[in-house]
């Protein structure tokens, strides 16, 4: 099996496995503490500091493998919170149908009228900006758009004639959602998941840019671009490997996503 | 012995299988068919789904739809054999001299163009008439397609005729550039019975005041009876039987033939009513008129 | 309209396009409510709206579907398939559902080794059998066949149709069989109703209906069916014409 997969699904899968092995075990892996200083400012690579040290003085390897971590797991708990109420909102206003369905499509559309960015900028600056608090409002504010995914998908199959077998049985209506239609809808739903993730890390950065994002001395990737980015001007480039290191992380994930609704869709006359 | 106008030679046709799970491979799906077709005859192709009668259709204008491809053989049409012609000389050949009607006229044409349009189209693309003399042609052939209203009917657009009607605008589109090869393909199989004999009537005439060479593929053996000179019963990308449309009904040698032949006549007794019905259905009537009442 | 079924036996609704005949098994099944009149199933009158029906009345009317790809579940294995409605109805489990599974595949005549597979590994006619035998599965009275055998090759189709004739022997069951095609008709129905433009405009059974004299419809569908004789074609439209030109 492994020999069946492609090779750019491969790199994705090894450098994608690689940041998130990093950001679980980054105390282990990490050479220094994350707010410790430890030398000067903006030092150039060195073998004691292997990217250099950042704006005041912290191993900055050490910020970018924290700051991973923090990143990652927002945007993995972002990620899950928005599949989790999208999907299954989206499910619901499929198969429920009538005044249910123009309800929740009719208030999502409200909220996808307004730009995620100045919205969540919005809540941002009203409520305390914790990361459950983070969590709570990207994951919720991308759930419209995994809403309109999972609905369309799920209209799409609500119309099978095994659908409407399975009714004519007798069955309830949450064995319909998850027995008929939900294994059918994965697949488009799988790659979905894969770009919602990218997209959750580009608006946690750019929050944390924006400064209502994660906050000091809570290292993340867009934070440490904003602690860095003065350093720019003077052809410091430490403002640069977080920005490296979002792009790959991007590209890596987006070539697994390719991969498995590659997979998922020519097995068993899955849907796709 | 008139030189037959079409003669396909052990033609042979493949095609890549992806099966789930596997390593994508090539296989044989037509396994070296050979038959000729005089002008102003009719062959018919029949057998059923996967025999390969429909890919041979296709072979004969030479286009092998989605990745597949003629492996082998020779497929001579007018003198020249169409599988080592350039593709110039193929996209003239296609829509000029070998024309194609398709089982579903509604999913061929073009919704936002009138009919009369793109019937004419492609006999005018291949330079064969202008556009007034092919308009004019057109109408003949509505004319004897027994279409109704023919000067008008090509202003109309494809949602506003019938299912049949606009299968006949179909075979009008592929006899308008005076071809010599027209290929049918399953053209009555949508269409409800009662339709379907004023179409088959319809084409049966075309081709024989035409004068056009003729495959008409089908899977129902009663419909080819009716049109063809001559029968190729196809299974599995193989021929299994070749003969003049008298012999195959009246005389089928092989038992895939006599099966074919002999399909529904399943033989059963007809039980009498029991006094307690299982289901009535009584007064039904549903809300937008269909499903009236009616005495027994 | 006015219909009836009797058990065991077999109702042939004919019908082109527009007639009607679908309607008639969605208004049946309780999938769209009827405006007037009424269902009686079984010694009881059926609920309009399907939702409404208890379970027992759903167990007893069964339908299998034209189109045997849409109609299962592609991420099902036949075993489930076949095996829910045991569960379901019956509240089989285990090893007995196994059995029973097995049993219900031999009689649609696909042997072991069947239960595992996906339906986008069958055929068009095994995928039609295990349509048949969840169906079947829940031990109904009556099985509403919609145009079951009209996606088949023609000698695949026949081999469907006398499965259903073997079945309805051994189990008893009557078929309400929606169609197109007359052939299928003249070999399986004991009973027959000509649908045209949402009325029924003949009906009783197979002899009395497909003998003359004929209404204008049925004559026409009649006449219209191609049969397998050289010259055929010519003979019909010179009748029709001699009819017309004698009106």
């Amino acid at each position: 099996m492994i020999k069946n997969i492609p090779l750019s699904a491969l790199i994705g899968l090894m450098i994608t496995g690689v940041y998130f092995f990093v950001a679980i075990f980054a105390g282990f892996v990490a050479p220094y503490g994350m707010a410790e200083i430890v030398g000067d400012v903006w030092e150039p690579a060195s073998a004691e500091h292997l990217l250099g040290t950042d704006n005041i003085g912290r191993d900055l390897l050490t910020r970018m493998i924290y700051g991973g971590q923090t990143t990652i797991f927002i945007a993995t708990a972002g990620t899950i919170l928005s599949f989790v109420t999208g999907s299954t909102l989206g499910f619901l206003a499929a198969v429920l149908g009538g005044w249910a369905d123009q309800l929740l499509s009719r208030l999502v559309d409200l909220l996808m009228a307004i730009p995620s960015l100045i919205l969540a900028l919005v809540i941002l600056a009203m409520v305390p900006v914790t990361v459950p608090v983070l969590i709570l409002v990207m994951g919720l504010l991308d759930a419209t758009r995994v809403f309109r995914l999972a609905r369309s998908v799920a209209v799409d199959i609500n119309v099978m004639e095994y659908v409407e077998a399975a009714s004519l049985r007798g069955e309830g209506r949450l064995w319909v959602i998850f027995r008929e239609i939900l294994p059918n809808a994965l697949s488009p739903l799988v790659a979905e998941l894969g770009l919602r993730f990218i997209f959750m890390v580009l608006f946690i950065s750019t929050l944390s840019f924006l400064g209502l994002g994660v906050q000091p001395p809570l290292a993340d990737w867009g934070g440490i671009v904003k602690e860095n980015k003065d350093g720019i001007i003077y052809g410091i480039g430490a403002a640069l490997y977080p920005a490296i290191a979002i792009a790959t992380l991007a590209i890596s994930v987006n070539l697994v996503a390719d991969w498995v609704l590659n997979r998922t869709t020519s097995l068993k006359g899955g849907r796709g | 012995m008139t030189e037959a106008f079409v003669k396909v030679r052990d033609l042979k046709i493949g095609a890549t299988v992806y099966p789930p799970g596997e390593k994508p491979h090539d296989i044989e799906i037509v396994h070296g068919v050979s038959f000729d077709l005089q002008k102003g005859k009719v062959l018919g192709l029949i057998g059923e789904s996967g025999a390969g009668k429909s890919t041979i259709g296709l072979a004969s204008m030479a286009y092998g739809r989605g990745g597949v491809e003629l492996t082998g053989g020779e497929v001579w049409v007018n003198g020249r054999d169409i599988l080592k012609t350039s593709k110039g000389d193929l996209r003239a050949l296609r829509g000029g001299e070998v024309t194609y009607v398709s089982q579903s006229a509604a999913a061929s044409f073009n919704p936002a163009k009138q009919i009369l349009e793109q019937v004419t189209e492609a006999a005018i693309r291949h330079g064969k008439f202008t556009k007034a003399e092919a308009e004019a042609r057109a109408i003949v052939l509505f004319e004897k397609l027994g279409l109704p209203e023919p000067e008008r009917i090509g202003r109309r657009y494809p949602h506003q005729v019938s299912g049949g009607q606009l299968q006949r605008c179909m075979t009008a589109l592929a006899l308008c550039p005076e071809p010599d090869l027209v290929v049918f393909d399953e053209p009555t199989t949508a269409l409800d019975v009662t339709t379907q004999i004023d179409v088959l009537m319809a084409i049966k005439e075309a081709i024989r005041d035409t004068g056009v060479a003729a495959l008409y593929i089908t899977h129902d053996l009663a419909v080819v009876a009716q049109v063809s000179d001559d029968i190729m019963v196809l299974k599995m990308g193989e021929m299994v039987e070749y003969g003049s449309v008298d012999q195959i009904i009246n005389a089928p040698q092989e038992e895939y033939t006599r099966a074919l032949v002999s399909v529904r006549s399943i033989d059963h007794e007809e039980k009498q009513p029991t006094s307690e019905p299982v289901l009535i259905c009584e007064n039904l009537r549903e809300h937008n008129g269909a499903l009236q009442r009616h005495e027994v | 309209m006015n219909v009836e079924v009797h058990p065991g036996q077999t109702l042939a609704v004919v019908g082109e396009s527009g007639s009607g005949k679908s309607t008639l098994a969605r208004v049946i099944t309780g999938l769209l409510p009827q405006r007037e009149g009424r269902v009686h199933f079984a010694g009881r009158d059926l609920n309009p709206v399907m939702r409404t029906r208890p379970r027992e009345d759903l167990r007893e009317l069964q339908m299998i579907y034209q189109m045997a790809d849409t109609a299962m579940n592609p991420r099902q294995t036949v075993g489930t398939i076949i095996g829910r409605p045991l569960e379901f109805y019956f509240g089989l489990r285990g090893a007995e559902k196994q059995k029973r599974i097995q049993e219900l595949l031999d009689e649609i005549e696909l042997g072991k080794g069947f239960q595992d597979r996906y339906p986008a590994e069958l055929s068009g006619g095994q995928k039609q059998r295990v349509c048949i035998a969840r169906a079947l599965a829940a031990k109904p009275k009556l099985i509403i066949c919609d145009e079951v055998t009209s996606a088949l090759d023609p000698l695949v189709a026949d081999g469907i149709l006398k499965l259903l004739l073997d079945l309805q022997k051994i189990e008893n069951v009557a078929y309400l069989f929606i169609t197109h095609d007359l052939a299928t008709v003249r070999a399986i129905a004991d009973s027959i109703a000509v649908m045209y433009q949402g009325e029924v405009v003949r009906y009783g059974t197979k002899t009395e209906v497909l003998s003359p004299p004929f209404d204008d419809y049925t004559d026409l569908l009649l006449s219209s069916v191609p049969e397998m004789k050289l010259g055929w074609l010519e003979d019909v439209i010179a009748n029709r014409k001699m009819e017309s030109a004698g009106n």
